[in-house]
């Protein structure tokens, strides 16, 4: 069947394969022409090599690249699911509540423009070096995108919308769980995934924290044994499970607001 | 036409808003009747403080002065119909006419009896599950109104219901709420800006001046239903409500 629909969804498609494909392209025909060395860019082709080998060697870095990943990934869901956890509804929270916002907001302010790498020394010091410190770090980095987003949402419900339930009796809590916080959603869902961009960028760093495991410290360790390939290895990896998790987000938003995007 | 009990009674209200450039009166010591089972229009210039009046029957505003009395039989309860249709985007048809309901804790089984009855009334049967943003502003309006009607509530507040609907909507709108109110008598107190609106809906209808507005004149259009736009008697009351009506500012 041909006909205007599946003709866009078939030039969307190509044109996102035509991108990668010339990204990609360009990268390994700069290294196979020789205009960077290739001791300083790894080809493609070359860094697909070194993923295969790393399935089960250890070398450089002690663990296989699937060890490495399964290590990132817990602690990137851990500070992440933890900052939803918290953040959401503290924004919501505040958003809604006239004395919670006059609570927290000072302190919100206060600790929203310290930049996640800074806590890292008095992290070590109070967490000690560990999967604590370094979920702690993440979760900073997360929170902030959850809280403000959940805030900024719940505070443009419709005054509307609330005067048609409260003139049908809604209390307060029914208002906050029946109006609130459905109308804030799309926007929760938004910073949820920002969050999640926020989490997963700040790995790296978070790792920095005496790791011995983790891509974070692959990439460190790469760098160390002057094996770039190991290093684009691990900024690859990052980056696909960044877009397939940010992509699996999207698709539970969907399917969590059917009432969005429709015809 | 109207019952004669009494449903609402305004006395002396008054109403005014801070805003940059001071204090604004909007409503000045406005008092009216509101009587069992009429349709009761309330028209006036744009901005006059026709919603002001409404919202304040609707308690969802505080007057600054002046008593407000239902009927001691009516729950002193309103069913509402906005300008904006103010429907909840996250709820199919089915679920938001049902919403007063379940706010007021029906049981599941009745509360979905009452919508569907209502959703059938206003002709969107085979719509129940569609989503607020799939349907026309007629159809969310019907919706609207299938929701007031659900509430319960024996009157109910229309504010500029038609006014976002194109002309032909509008028209057929018109005739639909007049359909649905030979159904089921309810009081109903609905607010415009439009002159032949008012005429062609209205058993009575208080025409309010700018603000401060008062309440100018009051008419009782003798004209049989279903009315005609296009006869005599109602071109005459359209003149003398023009010439009576101010221009809105």
């Amino acid at each position: 069947m041909y006909n205007e629909k599946t003709r866009s969804v078939g030039m969307k498609v190509f044109l996102n394969v035509s991108g990668l494909l010339m990204f990609f392209g360009i990268w390994e025909l700069v290294v196979a022409l020789g205009l960077i060395s290739e001791k300083k860019l790894v080809a493609p082709s070359a860094i697909f090599m070194t993923f295969i080998d790393k399935l089960t060697n250890v070398v450089p870095d002690g663990n296989t690249i699937i060890v490495h990943t399964l290590t990132s990934l817990e602690l990137v869901l851990i500070g992440f699911v933890l900052s939803c956890l918290i953040g959401v509804p503290l924004g919501l929270l505040m958003g809604f509540f006239k004395p919670a916002n006059r609570f927290f907001t000072p302190i919100f302010e206060i600790i929203r423009p310290i930049p996640p790498l800074a806590w890292i020394p008095i992290v070590i010091v109070v967490l000690g070096i560990g999967i604590q410190a370094e979920a702690f770090i993440i979760f900073v980095a997360a929170f902030v995108p959850c809280v403000i987003n959940s805030y900024t949402g719940i505070q443009a419900t419709s005054k509307t919308l609330l005067d048609v339930a409260k003139t049908a009796g809604a209390s307060k809590t029914q208002l906050f769980f029946k109006v609130g916080i459905p109308s804030a959603l799309p926007m929760v869902f938004t910073g949820i995934k920002i969050s999640f961009g926020s989490a997963w960028a700040t790995l790296v760093a978070a790792e920095m924290i005496a790791s011995t495991v983790g891509l974070g410290f692959m990439i460190q360790q790469g760098r160390n044994a002057v094996r770039p390939d190991i290093v684009l290895l691990g900024m690859s990896v990052i980056g696909l499970i960044g877009a397939a998790l940010t992509g699996l987000l999207s698709i539970l938003e969907k399917k969590a607001l059917p009432w969005r995007n429709l015809k | 036409m109207a019952g004669t009990g009494c449903k609402i009674k305004l006395e002396s209200v008054s109403k005014s808003f801070d805003d940059k450039i001071g204090r604004t009166a909007v409503l000045d010591e406005i008092s009216l009747n509101v009587y069992e089972n009429e349709f009761l229009v309330i028209l006036g210039p744009g901005q006059c403080g026709k919603t002001v009046l409404l919202n304040i029957i609707a308690d969802m505003e505080q007057a600054d002065s002046g008593t407000i009395t239902f009927d001691p039989q009516s729950s002193g309860q309103t069913g509402f119909v906005f300008q904006r249709y103010a429907l909840f985007n996250w709820k199919n048809v089915l679920k938001n006419v049902e919403l007063p309901l379940k706010f007021k804790g029906a049981e599941k089984e009745q509360r979905q009896n009452t919508a569907m009855k209502y959703i059938e009334m206003v002709g969107l049967k085979g719509f129940e599950k569609a989503y607020p943003s799939q349907l026309s502003g007629g159809m969310k309006q019907r919706v609207g109104i299938a929701r007031a009607y659900a509430s319960g509530n024996d009157i109910i507040l229309m504010d500029e219901p038609f006014g976002a609907l194109d002309a032909q909507t509008r028209y057929q709108m018109q005739d639909e709420l007049l359909k649905i109110r030979s159904k089921e008598k309810k009081t109903i107190v609905f607010v415009t800006n439009n002159i032949e609106e008012a005429i062609y809906m209205g058993d009575r209808i208080l025409l309010l001046s700018n603000k401060p507005s008062k309440v100018v004149k009051e008419y009782v259009p003798d004209l049989e239903r279903p009315r005609k736009n296009t006869s005599s008697q109602f071109m005459e009351l359209r003149d003398e409500i023009t010439a009576n009506m101010d221009l809105a500012l």
